[in-house]
């Protein structure tokens, strides 16, 4: 599903290079759990952002569900994530000014369709995260795990082969993070929708199937 | 799309009030100036209705006198009448007591039906439409004897005629009622022409209400006090001096003034299009900073949205949705705005404090200014909306 072949990231500036990720050879097959851990600063959301074609790598190659992305257009690949990738952001990043079920149609405002049948799969969406009750509330009426229910809901709207969490229980106390991780499990083992999920909680890591370590850029195990 | 894009504006109402309040501002002074400035360019397409070219007048500056002495004065007048006629460059001279451009008038008012009406009038002695080049339309100009008629005869442009007449025929008509008290040598006032126009004030000045009465010679009650010159083509203004030793002659006691119209015309002119110029100049200042204003503050509304961005760009759109959203959203909160402004400069002629803003003139006003706001909304709503494209999706993300 997801294929990465000797990825090095380098962030350059006019004094320095910073070298993110260095020679990542990584396969992720499809409805796959993936937890990938290290200390701060190693690389993980870079290299969450390269999976997820928000930046670019500058060496090797990246192929999501068997297609290399090089020489794609920002408007490719703007396709590309919004058909297959569904993202969960550690601080949600719900839009303040919109309330629930607006928040989750964002995805599929890029794609065209109806605006009835679009609040009709956010309502869905919403009720399987459990929150079809809350649908006119604003994000500030909410608790972080309602929020982060909300931000799953988003990523699982437009149906994506591929969910990408950066550290999505970061924000959350013990019971909220259960609660998210609870959902990821069954996104994974009912939809056999494949998960990455960046955290720093080895016990999370735990419950999924495989974990990816980095240090300096580097993958370790 | 539009649909969210609307649903955005409307919950950030507090924030894009600000934009609006200051849209809505500059767009009512682009429409006064605007206004203004197609006022004075449709009364400038129109004709005077006289000539200025090779039209000079005397101004005359002595007491007013009655009695015997008013019996001399107005020899005198014979006398400086007859000196100016006998001059060479001369063509023809009447008496005009409101010459063009002379920043005085006399203005009648009276009620037609229960409507008030009011005209501006001035006095001519016979022969002053050939002076002046006035343009008859219907009837006939004054002439001698017409002080044995049994009414006061008057002549009135068409915008009067109309007003008072609507279609009918105003030819010896009478347009006020006589006086509740009977009044010694009173006599009504009758139509005897209409003329096409008389814009004292020149050609940026609006088309209103002229009436003419005759200026019978002799008449005590209308003494001379300034005489209008027909210049033969030609003549320049070193002659003006000729005139004037040659009527300190006549009358050493009198004092005199020579004015060309035209170079009076072209101080006007001058005048006007400089109101207009220092008008738009502010008004262009003002657009100016509200132009940089607006920007600061659509730059700065993309800034606080950058996260907002990047999650948009993460979620399946590209660069170039993006910019149209943005863009988009600025020009919805344009156009409310200057839907506000629009309803406001609609109840403006209603307030009776620009009584130039005509219906028609309003309009037009309203789609300079209109087109002009979008614009600069267009442009100022272009840069950031362009600026929200730059940003990386990962680097917006963490955007802080």
């Amino acid at each position: 599903m997801i294929r990465l072949d000797n990825v090095a990231k380098v962030y350059r500036t006019a004094r320095m290079e910073t070298m993110a990720l260095n020679q990542i050879d990584l396969h992720i097959a499809e409805g796959e759990f993936v937890s990938i851990m290290g200390p701060s600063g190693c690389g993980k959301s870079t290299l969450l952002n390269v999976i997820g074609l928000l930046d670019e790598p500058s060496e090797g190659s990246v192929q999501i569900d068997g297609t290399g992305i090089a020489g794609y257009s920002d408007r490719q690949l703007a396709r590309l994530r919004n058909e297959k990738i569904g993202f969960i952001f550690q601080s949600f990043h719900l839009v303040p000014d919109l309330n629930v079920v607006s928040n989750v149609e964002i995805p599929l405002l890029y794609r065209s369709m109806a605006s009835k049948e679009r609040r009709r799969r956010a309502i869905e969406a919403l009720q399987s995260v459990g929150l079809g009750s809350r649908i006119h509330h604003f994000p500030n009426e909410l608790s972080g795990g309602q929020q982060q229910r909300v931000a799953v809901a988003r990523a699982i709207i437009g149906a994506p082969r591929v969910i990408l969490a950066d550290e999505p229980t970061g924000n959350l106390d013990s019971q909220m993070g259960d609660e998210i991780m609870a959902i990821l499990e069954r996104l994974n083992q009912e939809d056999k929708t494949t998960v990455v999920m960046v955290t720093h909680d080895a016990e999370q890591a735990k419950r999924t199937a495989r974990t990816i370590r980095l240090f300096d850029g580097r993958q370790v195990a | 799309m539009i649909r969210h894009i609307l649903r955005l504006v409307w919950n950030r109402k507090a924030g894009n009030i600000l934009i609006m309040a200051e849209i809505t501002i500059s767009f009512l002074v682009v429409f006064l100036v605007a206004a203004l400035a197609l006022f004075l360019f449709h009364n400038g397409r129109q004709p005077m209705g006289f000539s200025s070219e090779d039209l000079w007048y005397v101004t005359i500056d002595a007491p007013r006198t009655v009695g015997d002495e008013a019996a001399e004065r107005q020899e005198l007048e014979r006398q400086v009448l007859r000196e100016v006629a006998s001059m060479d460059a001369v063509e023809k001279v009447a008496v005009v007591a409101y010459p063009p451009y002379v920043n005085s008038n006399s203005i009648r008012g009276w009620d037609l039906d229960g409507r008030a009406l009011q005209s501006e009038l001035t006095y001519l002695s016979d022969g002053a439409e050939e002076v002046l080049k006035l343009e008859l339309v219907s009837g006939r100009w004054f002439q001698p004897g017409d002080e044995e008629l049994a009414f006061k005869p008057v002549l009135m442009n068409e915008r009067l005629a109309a007003e008072i007449f609507g279609d009918e025929d105003p030819l010896s008509r009478t347009f006020a009622d006589p006086p509740k008290e009977p009044r010694e040598g009173y006599k009504e006032s009758r139509v005897i022409g209409v003329f096409t126009d008389f814009r004292r004030n020149g050609e940026f000045s609006s088309l209103d209400n002229m009436m003419l009465l005759r200026r019978q010679p002799g008449d005590p009650d209308r003494q001379m006090y300034t005489v209008a010159l027909r210049m033969r083509p030609g003549t320049t203004a070193q002659y003006e001096e000729t005139v004037l030793e040659r009527l300190d002659r006549v009358a050493p006691s009198w004092s005199f003034g020579i004015r060309s119209v035209e170079v009076e015309r072209e101080e006007y002119r001058r005048g006007k299009i400089l109101q207009v110029v220092l008008a738009a100049s502010l008004a262009g200042f003002l657009v100016l900073m509200v132009a940089l204003g607006l920007l600061g503050v659509l730059w700065q509304s993309v800034t606080l949205r950058t996260q907002e961005i990047g999650l948009r760009r993460a979620t399946g759109a590209d660069a170039r949705q993006i910019c149209l959203q943005i863009l988009t959203e600025i020009m919805v909160v344009a156009v409310l705005a200057l839907t506000v402004g629009a309803v406001i400069a609609f109840q403006l002629p209603l307030t009776g404090l620009l009584d130039f803003l005509t219906p028609a003139l309003t309009f037009q006003a309203l789609g300079v200014a209109l087109a002009f706001m979008m614009s600069l909304a267009l442009i100022c709503g272009f840069y950031p909306s362009w600026l929200a494209t730059r940003v990386l999706p990962a680097e917006a993300l963490h955007y802080d």
